[in-house]
Order: structure tokens, then sequence, then C-alpha cells
């Protein structure tokens, strides 16, 4: 998001109606990004300043205080410019892929930007209900180690969680994380908790 | 005498180990504990060692003291350390007075001061030559012989320094002449020898031979031999063939830093533990050549820690939560990668194997550094711009780390020692000034990593980085690396697939306005950013 010469600067956490910038996701319309501005200076460590900036500003991301109680600090970061936080989005313990929401602040925690992947729809499920009667993680497993067509050595015992992926329509998953020895690669395979099938696969070893 | 009771141990109650070098001698007591005494540590150091003479001494007489005129005899050296366990004391080892090189025992005591543990490398055989045996050579009749060996005349920059030593040599014990000297280079250099160093020999007092002589400013810490960072440079040869012999000058003697003292390469940083085979050097010496495989354990452990100390001088600590596990011999051809979710760097073999090429060590690093920045920087499809990205920082990490060293030659190449070996040869794997534009986007993230190196490169040259000053230059690469470092926080959020180009420019001019003293305006140097990745057809939104 590029900036505007000049940050519109209101005393609170709150941004008080006066036009601030706005990135919106192309598909859904939601908004994404903000900035523009820079929030009065806020109290406490730099994570709470940024959970009480999100608190205050729910509405714009469509949050709510159930989503909002569910997020989990993941990242706080220090560098020249100020601190950067990223929470992550976690529905009933299960952590929601790609739902993560970075707030970012002055060295004196005054905050000028954030941007949220946060699926809100998400903070409305039963997701227990959803998951019950699904395949186990060692069929996960099984089928994520068939989906990669990996027939060489582990370099460790391939490892499954239950996440939410949140892309069409949320789904319970099996995230299943596979490291091979020869070649040495690592991927990540996301398999329907329910139905068993592969939703996708990603190679994350970098070159 | 009470003290000395305090103080005995019976040898049936400690856990003995044999030295590992000594068979049958003991190496180290332990799994006791004493009273605490209310003596000096040295004290009790001494006390200990003679409660215990009869195994901590073997033949050694005691009771010793830094006046004991006996024969053998444990003195007290001047090595008394604290550290938040307690006390370390060292005992020399001595016989007529004359200390037995490398021959100590340490007594270590807790805070209160109980005793808990001995270590010992006495040497447990009498001499076979005593000290008042006539026809020795005298210090400057040693140092005529030295000489011959050593070329040292009209190098001293310091009086030789002379003292009579036993050696341990082979089973037994010779008397030796131990000559200090600091030495200027020689040049032209041509050998080992001709460097300047400060060197220390031993030569036979009876028959004049040079029975070790050791480059002593190598002591004091961990030693290793790299290329700096890699011979093409270092030689400034373009054409030098994969197969060649690397001569001496194309290799540098560098301090690892923090290394831990498992005789390992592990430290802070990094740690080589995922090599197959690793090499072991307790005494901190990891002098190898290219063929060896230490080599290329030293490579990597000294440029992934240099870095990363570098990136803590400049305002980042704490990036790593834990050592990246480096192997230096994978296989996975002729590739490198970084694991993330093993945490592991793996070095690719090939004509050149790739860990002997600093720059492709840097490349893979700074993978490393963004993931430890951004969790799941490239946890996404194949070749998307954010990928490419990380291609890209990484080539130019590489590049800028050594932008001193490659000045004069070949300041923009990546990988071009590693590219000598390959079929048919070549002279860079990648460069960091091609002229690419998003016109030329291919959708292959290390081709398409080329438009953003080349752009952040750019940059760093003109905030100075193509300066005549010196100075302005380190300013330029100090600046570039805070914006850019910056940058990639401003893309920590989950959007992985969606981020492009123009995000992370806007990145950093987000990072250049919020580093500076005035944030409510643009950055500083928002024009120039904006400059140089528009003439690479990357444009910032509308303001």
């Amino acid at each position: 998001m590029t900036l505007p010469e000049q940050l519109i600067v209101f005393p609170g956490a709150k941004i008080d109606g006066r036009r601030v910038r706005v990135e919106r996701e192309p598909g859904t319309g939601q908004v994404y990004g903000v900035g523009g501005f820079l929030s009065g200076p806020l109290r406490g460590a730099p994570e709470e300043a940024a959970y009480e900036f999100l608190s205050a500003n729910q509405r714009l991301f469509k949050s709510n205080p159930d989503l909002l109680r569910e997020l989990q600090v993941e990242q706080v970061s220090r560098s020249p410019a100020g601190y950067h936080v990223v929470f992550q989005q976690v529905h009933e313990g299960l952590p929601v892929e790609e739902a993560k929401i970075s707030v970012h602040m002055t060295r004196d925690k005054r905050i000028h930007s954030a941007y949220s992947r946060l699926r809100p729809k998400v903070a409305n499920l039963d997701i227990r209900s959803m998951a019950r009667d699904g395949i186990d993680q060692n069929e996960a497993i099984c089928i994520a180690l068939d989906s990669v067509k990996v027939d060489e050595a582990l370099a460790q015992a391939a490892r499954a969680e239950q996440v939410i992926v949140a892309e069409k329509e949320p789904t319970v998953a099996w995230k299943v994380s596979i490291s091979t020895q020869e070649p040495a690669l690592e991927w990540i395979v996301w398999v329907d908790a329910l139905s068993g099938n592969v939703l996708r696969q990603r190679q994350v070893t970098m070159e | 005498m009470e003290q000395l009771n305090d103080l005995f141990v019976p040898l049936n109650r400690a856990q003995i180990h044999e030295h590992t070098q000594m068979k049958g001698v003991i190496g180290s007591a332990g799994g006791f504990l004493t009273s605490p005494a209310r003596l000096k540590p040295s004290e009790i150091a001494l006390l200990f060692a003679q409660a215990n003479r009869q195994w901590v001494t073997g033949p050694y007489a005691l009771p010793a003291s830094q006046h004991n005129t006996a024969a053998h005899a444990l003195v007290l050296s001047t090595s008394v350390s604290r550290s938040p366990v307690g006390y370390h004391v060292q005992l020399q080892q001595s016989y007529q007075g004359i200390p037995i090189h490398t021959g100590s025992a340490t007594v270590h005591m807790t805070r209160e001061r109980s005793v808990y543990l001995y270590t010992s490398d006495l040497y447990p055989h009498l001499p076979s030559v005593e000290a008042g045996k006539a026809g020795g050579l005298s210090a400057q009749e040693a140092l005529e012989a030295l000489g011959v060996v050593l070329p040292w005349q009209g190098r001293a920059q310091l009086r030789p320094q002379c003292s009579r030593v036993y050696l341990p040599y082979g089973d037994a014990l010779r008397l030796v002449w131990c000559i200090d000297l600091s030495l200027s280079a020689k040049t032209p250099i041509e050998t080992e020898t001709d460097r300047s160093a400060d060197w220390r020999a031993f030569v036979d007092i009876y028959g004049g031979q040079v029975l070790q002589l050791l480059d002593t400013s190598l002591y004091g810490g961990t030693w290793g031999r790299v290329f700096y960072p890699n011979p093409v440079v270092s030689l400034q040869d373009e054409e030098l063939a994969w197969q060649a012999q690397i001569p001496a000058s194309a290799y540098r003697r560098v301090r690892l830093a923090h290394v831990d003292p498992s005789g390992y390469l592990a430290g802070v940083y990094a740690d080589t533990g995922a090599t197959a085979s690793r090499v072991f050097q307790p005494d901190g010496l990891f002098l190898y050549e290219r063929g060896q495989t230490g080599f290329l354990e030293v490579m990597a452990y000294c440029f992934v820690s240099r870095v990363m100390a570098w990136l803590l001088r400049e305002g980042w600590p704490g990036l790593f939560s834990q050592p990246l596990r480096i192997n230096v011999q994978a296989p996975v051809g002729d590739h490198s990668k970084f694991l993330p979710q093993s945490w592991e760097m793996h070095l690719g073999t090939g004509g050149v194997m790739d860990a002997e090429d600093a720059s492709i060590i840097i490349h893979e690093l700074g993978h490393a550094i963004q993931e430890a920045q951004v969790k799941g920087w490239g946890s996404c499809a194949q070749d998307m711009p954010i990928r490419a990205m990380g291609q890209g920082f990484g080539d130019w990490l590489a590049t800028l780390y050594f932008a001193k060293a490659r000045r004069k030659f070949h300041p923009t190449y990546v990988g071009d020692w590693d590219a000598r070996g390959y079929i048919p040869p070549s002279h860079y794997l990648r460069r960091v000034d091609m002229a690419k534009t998003m016109d030329d986007w291919q959708g292959q993230e290390h081709a398409d990593g080329e438009i953003w190196s080349a752009a952040l490169w750019e940059l760093y040259l003109r905030l100075g980085g193509d300066s005549a000053s010196a100075a302005t230059r380190r300013e330029a690469r100090c600046t570039a690396l805070q914006l850019v470092l910056t940058s990639h926080l401003y893309l920590s959020d989950g959007r992985r697939e969606t981020l492009t180009y123009q995000h992370g420019l806007a990145a950093l001019l987000d990072a250049d306005r919020f580093t500076s003293a005035e944030v409510t305006k643009p950055g500083p140097r928002a024009e120039l950013i904006r400059d140089v990745f528009a003439r690479r057809g990357i444009e910032a939104q509308p303001a």
C-alpha cells in the first residue's frame, strides 16, 4: 500500500471516520489493508497496543469480539521502524490457515498500518461437529504421502495437525508436514479431515 | 590437618575417567563434593591435590607450593578463574623447577568452595633427560638452529623469548628451548612461514632439532581457513578451472566466533551437525584446505556466523532462536537448499562443492533470515512473486556482504566459483545487475528474482554504494540493509500467494518513512526508491 504524502493523525486507537487509505481483496471486497494514518501513542506492550487498535476498529475488518478473543500472538518483531505484531486467527483451538493480521507501529507505539487476512465467517462455525467421523491422523499422513509420491526415506516422521482451511467454504483439514531425506525436500499437504481429499499441497523448500 | 581431611576423597568414592590420550592415566574425577572451605580457591586447590596425592599426582611428590624445591611438583599457575558455577584453579606440573609443557590439572569448586571435579593433563612419566646434563644448546644456539626452519632473522618485531621446558614428545619428556617469536611478513609470501605471525618453537636442547613449530597467532580462540568469498575473486582469475590446484594465497585464516567448547563447529548461529562424519577439533584449529570435508564445514560455519554477527551489529538481534543446522555434503546434486521445517541448510555437490563458494552459502542463509523474520515466507506455490523476492534477496545479501571484498572484481556476481564447475563452465550463477524489468517476467523464481535483486542493488549504489569514499559506501550498505530487512516485516500477514513486487516496493517505502525521524512525511529516500523500482517496471500505487 502506498502511503499519502501526509498521514492523518488522530489521538487514540480508533480510526475516527476521517479518510484513511484502504485496500480491499479483489474477490470479496473485504478490507485487507489500512494505512495512511497515525494513531495516538498507545500503552502497554506492542501486542497490547495492537490488540487495543484491533478492538477499537473491529468493524473495519468485519471482526467481532469473539474473533478477537481467539487471536493468538504469533510474532512480535522489533525493527528500526518500531514494532510489528502478527496475530494468528484460531477457532476452537484450531489455527485458521493463512488467517493472520499484522499491525505495525512506530517506536512510540503509534499504529500506522494493519493488514488482515482474518476469516470472520469461521468464527461462527461448530468446528468439532464438522470434523466428527472424519479420517484420523494416520490416514491423513498416508494420503499425504501418496499425494506427493514420496518413495524416498523420510528425514523425520511425517507430522499432522488439525487446522481450518478457509478458502471458499471453511473446512477442517489435516495439515501434514513431510520431510524427505534424498532428495531433501519439505512438503505441506492439506487433507480434508472429513472426505480425505487432498485440498492442496506445497513444496516449501527454498533453493 | 583438619582441612586436609575435609578435602580427602577416597578413590573408590570418585567417578574416575581415563585420560582420552594417555592410557591408564586419570583424566578426570568427579561425583563427589567436599565440605565448603574458608580458604582462598588457590589454597584449596593445592590442599586438595595434597590430600589426594595418591591418585591426583601419580609419581609427583607433594606438598606442593609455589616455592617447592622437591624434584617433582605441582605448583599454582596464574590461572584462577571464576565462572557462574564457582572457581577453577589450574595447577602447573613441573620437574626440578622446569615446567612441563601442557602438563596441568584443574581443581573445580563451587561458589561455596566445595571441590566437585578434578581434571588432569598431568604427564605420568619422569623425564629421561635431566636439566643438569652437560652438552646442551644455549638459547642463542637454539635460535640459530631454528633459523634453518623458520627464517626469522631480520623479521623479529620483539626480542625472542627463550625458556626451558619439558616437552611431552612421543612417549618421552624432552628438555627443550621454548622460543617465542613475533615476526613480520617476508615478502613475497611464498610459504606459510613467510606470513606475519607469532610463532612458538620447541628446539631440543640436546639434539638441536626443531621438534614443534606452532603459529600461536591462532591460539586463544577457534580458527579456520576459508575462501573469502571464493578463489575466483581472491585470485582475480576469471578462467580458474575448478580442478586447478588452489594456491595458499587464495585462502584466508579467520577467527571463528561463537563456537561452543564441544570441539565441533557448533555455535549460536550455525551448527554443522547435519553433516555426516563432521570434523572434531578439540584444540579449536579447523585449518583445512579444499578437498577436506572439514573445509566445507568451516566455510559454512564461518559465513553463516559472520553474516548473523553483522546483522546483530546493525541492530538485528535475536533473529535466530536456534542455530541453523548445516549439511555441507547433502546428496542433492549441484543445488543448495533451505529447509524451513527442519531449520536446516543443505549445501550441494557438483564440480565445485557449493560450500566452497561463500555467495551460495549466504544466498541460502538469506532464505533462513526471511523465514526467521516472517514465518512461512515461502510457503506458497512455487515461482510466486514472494518466493522470487526471496531468491533476489538472497543474491543481493551475498553481494552486499562482500561489497568490499568484491569491489574491484565481480562486484555483482553470485556463485562465480560454483559456476566454474558447471558443464560447460560458466562465469557466474546469477548477477545482481541484470537489465531485466517486469517485462522479462518468466514465472521462474530464480530468474524473476534477478529483477528484484537488480533493483535492490541499484538502490544500494544510489544510496552511495558506488561512491569513491569508503565511508559513504559503508553508510549506503548499512542504510540499504536497514531498509530491506525492515521492509520484510511489512509483508508478514498471511497473504503469501497474493503478494507482488508492488507490495514489496510499498513495504520499502513504509520502511523508509517509519525509520526516519519525521514519520508523518514521506521517507527521505522515497523519491529515489520509487525511481529505482520504476526503472524495473515496478510502480508504486498512486498516493
